[in-house]
């Protein structure tokens, strides 16, 4: 896998995506989103922390436009995507991969055939209907499922596999798009302690090994200050924190979530294992 | 692609599945028999479309148009056989679950008398259901003579089929408790069927009684066709004399008839679970 | 006892009398005299002794006569599987955008359905003549009623996180159908077509009866020679060749599952 997308922004402080005063509002009146501003550069690892119906989802599903800001400019690397043309908006998403808190994989389907999906944007129409995938993208999807560490699940059927390594899926799908952003919406929201910081880690690791852009969804505020290099706050659709994790404990959350810190917004209650330090291996 | 020292014992690539022969072959297998079939039953493209005008011809007159309305007249000749119809649905679905009940009660897997019984059963049962509701109405004809009781008797072996197959799959699910509290205070069997079994299941078998009534009477609104009584017989007629607005017209109705106690026996049914 | 107690036995007895009034009237004007059911049973006794002196020569016609039927059945499920697609996606809720048009749909199939098979049948055969193609078309068309609801039902409850996952990959919706839906609803939608096969060879054994081809036909003409001593054996081929395709069909269904 290359280790920078080459059509990538190279110049270090041009942002990767950014928000200009963009807003949200649904059909019935709920304004999820509040006047955004915001940039996001190349290689960062970014956690978004927010109550539920903060507007969390809201703001990295427009950056695939999963859903569509109703005021101002969504620009993913200096184009703007507001108002693109179906055609235009698909090479976008190409390049963007998502996994999901409840992994979304194509149940009946194999674990290749679902790493393969991340290569359907990239692929012509007759090979993607017929299903007959080229040697070089069956030998990539292959070698993203070995770089999440599950290589020799590749022929199994997709939901035989423990949420840990669905997820892992998901992850080894989102790679084979060979993307500059990943989006990760509550990726370990139904995973246990263990399970859920091993993909933490293994999602730092890749954003470091593949300088590529993440912004992760989480609700629990430990894992927040342990993982991420700069943390974005919302609260009411509203942009309340953007800053590095430099001395936040559970207590400057209180002042987000603008309530005391719950025994459920913390992955490992008191006294539990030690969370262990992010490092290089696994 | 990137290679991590640390990784010595590293799980390695499986080898690629086999091609699937065996589901090619039987994909094969299938394909050639549908293709044989096709050519034994005399599937005919050609005769299909010179035959398709025609088609449509016949389903055009059975709409009434200006010149050519359907017979209102002829609608009080055919209400009493209308009524026929329903008057055997009613009957055979009464019947049947009458005598579905009791077998169920006695034949379930959880209440039977024993292995023995409950494989005779389940087997009498799988025999009922496998004949065809029109093939038993046109041989019971033959016995009985032309007419509604025919009718009558083929749907209520039909019924009894559905519903103590229904009945029996519902009384093999309830909680054991009940029963088992009437054991322990000395029951006999009829008595565990009776007040531990029954209660759970009685709204479920009126509910199937009254889904066995739907189908009674679109099946009873063509036993007609075969002599077993109902409106059928016109329909017969009718088309023997190519008088198609009357065929048309009796459709209409029949359907019309149908649908009300469709949408009211569903409505029921709703009310009941 | 409690007040309520006291009128626990009005409900099952307004039932009891509910039901006895209906049978009462069911059999009205039914000409069902006891008479007639003694003369009736003493002609099933003699006709059952007729069958028990089975005539095993009827065999070879009899095999023709089913497989025909079987034929039969397999041509209009394979019919009636392609064709409710279309009118399956149509009614599905969540895959046409116009709101009537799902509810057109369905209304659509539910009156294919109600539309009795043995009617069309003769339409059929006035158009086409007698015969075996007849029925396949009967039972493809009539088919199209149940297996386009089926097939509407499972579109309607697929899962949704697929479609979202491989849309914001930036495939097209089509490869979204292709590699999202499709692997999801094909196991279920031939376990239908399974299903549905195994009512169709029963229709077709039945279809035959007003000379749409298959075993109905010998049965009919042996009825109406009074051949008991035929029909006994032609009764047992049905019930053991349905039998063995309802195994089967439910062996291979679980399969799927």
């Amino acid at each position: 896998m290359s280790s920078t997308p080459n059509d990538a922004p190279t110049v270090p402080r041009d942002p990767m995506v950014s928000f200009e005063n963009t807003s949200v509002q649904y059909p019935n009146g709920h304004r999820a989103l509040q006047n955004i501003n915001l940039n996001f550069y190349p290689g960062e690892f970014v956690v978004i922390v927010g109550l539920s119906g903060a507007g969390k989802s809201t703001l990295i599903r427009c950056v695939n436009r999963l859903v569509n800001p109703t005021e101002g400019i969504v620009r993913v690397a200096g184009q703007n995507i507001i108002g693109l043309p179906d055609g235009e908006l698909r090479k976008v998403r190409a390049r963007i991969g998502m996994i999901f808190q409840n992994y979304n994989l194509v149940r009946r389907s194999s674990v290749l055939r679902n790493v393969l999906t991340g290569r359907l944007a990239h692929l012509p129409a007759w090979r993607t209907l017929l299903g007959l995938f080229p040697q070089e993208d069956v030998q990539l999807a292959l070698a993203c499922l070995e770089r999440v560490g599950i290589p020799e699940k590749a022929y199994q059927r997709a939901d035989t596999l423990s949420g840990g390594q669905q997820q892992r899926v998901a992850i080894a799908r989102a790679l084979a798009q060979q993307p500059y952003i990943l989006l990760a919406d509550e990726p370990v929201a139904s995973l246990d302690p263990p399970t859920a910081h091993q993909v933490m880690r293994d999602l730092k690791q890749l954003s470091r090994e593949e300088n590529l852009l993440t912004l992760v969804n989480l609700h629990f505020v430990d894992m927040a200050i342990t993982y991420a290099d700069r943390i974005i706050g919302l609260r009411g659709g509203e942009l309340v924190y953007d800053g590095t994790t430099e001395g936040m404990t559970e207590e400057s959350f209180e002042e987000i979530y603008q309530r005391r810190i719950r025994p459920d917004d913390v992955l490992i209650k008191e006294a539990d294992t030690p969370v262990e330090a992010v490092s290089g291996g696994r | 692609m990137e290679d991590n020292p640390a990784h010595s014992a590293r799980p390695s690539l499986p080898p690629p599945p086999p091609f699937p022969w065996q589901l090619w072959a039987i994909a094969g297998v299938v394909f050639a028999f549908l293709w044989w079939s096709a050519v034994e039953t005399g599937v005919n493209w050609e005769a299909f479309r010179e035959g398709f005008p025609e088609l449509g011809e016949y389903f055009g007159r059975l709409l009434p148009t200006s010149e050519n309305p359907w017979p209102l007249d002829y609608l009080p000749l055919i209400q009493e056989k209308l009524i026929e119809t329903i008057k055997i649905a009613l009957g055979a679905s009464i019947i049947g679950s009458a005598l579905a009940l009791p077998f169920a009660l006695l034949g379930a897997r959880n209440l039977a008398a024993g292995k023995w019984v409950y494989n005779l059963g389940r087997g009498f049962l799988n025999l009922v259901r496998t004949i065809p509701d029109l093939i038993l109405a046109t041989l019971l004809a033959a016995v009985f003579g032309i007419g509604p009781v025919a009718g009558l008797l083929a749907l209520t072996v039909f019924t009894f089929g559905i519903v103590a197959k229904l009945l029996c799959d519902t009384i093999e699910t309830i909680d054991p408790g009940p029963m088992e509290s009437v054991t322990a205070a000395g029951g006999s069997y009829l008595e565990r069927a009776l007040y531990a079994a029954f209660p759970q299941v009685a709204p479920d078998f009126t509910a199937y009684s009254l889904y066995a009534f739907e189908v009674n009477v679109r099946a009873a609104a063509v036993l007609g066709l075969v002599g077993a009584g109902g409106i059928g017989a016109n329909l017969q007629q009718s088309i023997s004399f190519m008088n198609y607005s009357r065929v048309g017209l009796i459709i209409f109705v029949t359907f019309i008839v149908v649908l009300i106690i469709d949408t009211f026996s569903t409505w029921l049914r709703s009310r009941l679970v | 006892m409690t007040p309520a107690k006291r009128y626990d036995w009005l409900i099952p007895t307004v039932y009891a009398v509910l039901t006895i009034a209906a049978l009462w009237w069911s059999f009205s004007d039914m000409e069902l005299t006891l008479d007639r059911l003694i003369k009736g049973g003493a002609q099933l006794s003699g006709i059952l002794r007729q069958m028990s002196q089975a005539d095993w020569s009827i065999l070879p016609k009899m095999g023709q006569g089913l497989k025909e039927s079987v034929q039969i059945a397999a041509l209009g499920t394979v019919l009636a599987a392609i064709l409710a697609i279309p009118f399956g996606a149509l009614a599905a809720r969540n895959l046409s955008g116009v709101p009537f048009v799902p509810a057109l749909g369905k209304f659509l199939l539910n009156f294919i359905r109600a539309f009795p098979e043995l009617i069309l049948a003769i339409a059929f055969i006035k158009a086409l003549g007698p015969g075996a193609f007849a029925g396949v078309l009967a039972v493809g068309i009539h088919s199209i009623g149940m297996m386009g609801k089926l097939y509407a039902e499972r579109i309607e409850t697929v899962d949704k996180g697929a479609i979202e996952a491989l849309t914001a990959t930036g495939a097209s919706p089509a490869e979204v159908f292709r590699h999202a839906i499709v692997p999801e609803v094909l196991p279920d939608f031939l376990s239908f077509a399974l299903y549905r096969f195994d009512l169709n060879v029963r229709a077709a054994t039945v279809l035959g009866l007003v000379g749409a081809g298959g075993i109905g036909t010998l049965l009919d003409l042996q009825r109406k020679g009074g051949k008991w001593e035929t029909i006994g054996v032609i009764l047992l081929g049905i019930i053991v060749t349905i039998g063995l395709i309802d195994h089967f069909s439910a062996q291979l269904r679980a399969k799927l599952a």
